[in-house]
């Protein structure tokens, strides 16, 4: 007790002592800092490649005959069909949504709900990226929600003009 | 003048007021200061010339993704793919090439849906590294190369 008492007591070192809570908390910050923007950096790119299938899902379940007439309709099954198409062939998902970069787990894609509406020809996809973080020991699991839609109000023919 | 009186060095050796100047230690920080004021600038001036590399390949990359966005949305290397490269051309001063690589054309220009494309923009910035009065400047050119994959949201009809 007596040296413990002492060794509080004792201000020799102390500037050492105070280097290291120092360095700690850089080291910290800088660590909470890099992971954040490797969140987001994923978010974004996941977030965009899935736009981008959402789009094209919508594109290719156009209806043309109805087109021609002025009207803007989709076959919603097909959109569907091929947005799930577009996610394990183009975006290389497996059948759990899981996406493995180098043989190593990145993130799991989480299908909440595909709304789709013949006309107006709309697509919404709503889910969550689940992924790992490097303080996952803290809260688990992250997930970044998103919700992403596509409407093509285009009513002249396309694709071969 | 009796040069046989400079100091312990003898005739060799600076003028006495001179060489007491020189060993005078007044206002030695003062002078510290200014050569250290001097190095901070010159290694600023660098520095901040260094960025503008960093800013062109910045530049290219926005070029480029903006194009890739063109190509994607547009199915087709198109005219307006072209006019919108010409245009940032334009807009950012730079002279970069384009091609478009890894692509299969299923008709004319046109990828069909979901046919992933390259495009690659290459541009060599001549960087300045200082200007003599008496010579022409002297240059390095860096080579900066920008490649994005995109993929075409079009989806073209063919006959059958």
């Amino acid at each position: 007790m007596v040296t413990l008492k002492r060794i509080l007591q004792n201000r020799k070192g102390d500037a050492f002592i105070f280097i290291i809570i120092l360095v700690f908390f850089i080291i910290t910050l800088s660590a909470i800092l890099i992971e954040y923007f490797r969140m987001e950096s994923l978010y974004q790119q996941v977030e965009y490649v899935l736009q981008r299938g959402v789009n094209t899902a919508v594109e290719y379940a156009m209806l043309d005959d109805y087109r021609m007439d002025g009207y803007s309709r989709m076959d919603t099954a097909v959109a569907e069909e091929k947005l799930y198409e577009y996610l394990h062939e183009s975006m290389a998902l497996d059948a759990n949504l899981n996406k493995y970069a180098g043989g190593e787990w990145d993130y799991q894609l989480e299908i909440e709900s595909i709304q789709t509406t013949e006309s107006p020809p709309r697509l919404t996809l709503d889910g969550a990226i689940k992924t790992r973080s490097v303080f996952n020991f803290l809260p688990g699991d992250v997930r970044l929600p998103f919700s992403i839609s596509s409407v093509n109000n285009r009513i002249t023919e396309g694709g071969s003009e | 003048m009796n040069s046989g009186h400079r100091g312990i060095r003898g005739i060799f050796s600076p003028p006495l007021p001179f060489q007491r100047l020189l060993f005078n230690k007044k206002g030695s920080s003062y002078f510290d200061l200014m050569i250290k004021t001097l190095v901070v600038i010159t290694l600023m001036v660098t520095v901040v010339s260094f960025l503008s590399v960093f800013t062109t390949y910045l530049n290219l990359d926005h070029i480029c993704r903006r194009v890739v966005r063109v190509v994607e949305l547009d199915g087709q290397v198109s005219d307006q793919a072209y006019d919108v490269f010409y245009q940032l051309k334009q807009q950012t001063g730079l002279s970069p090439e384009m091609t478009v690589e890894n692509v299969e054309y299923c008709e004319d220009q046109k990828i069909q849906l979901r046919d992933t494309f390259t495009i690659t923009m290459t541009y060599s910035y001549p960087f300045t590294v200082f200007t003599p009065s008496f010579s022409p400047p002297v240059v390095i050119e860096i080579p900066m190369k920008v490649s994005i994959t995109g993929m075409s949201e079009h989806y073209w009809k063919l006959p059958e």
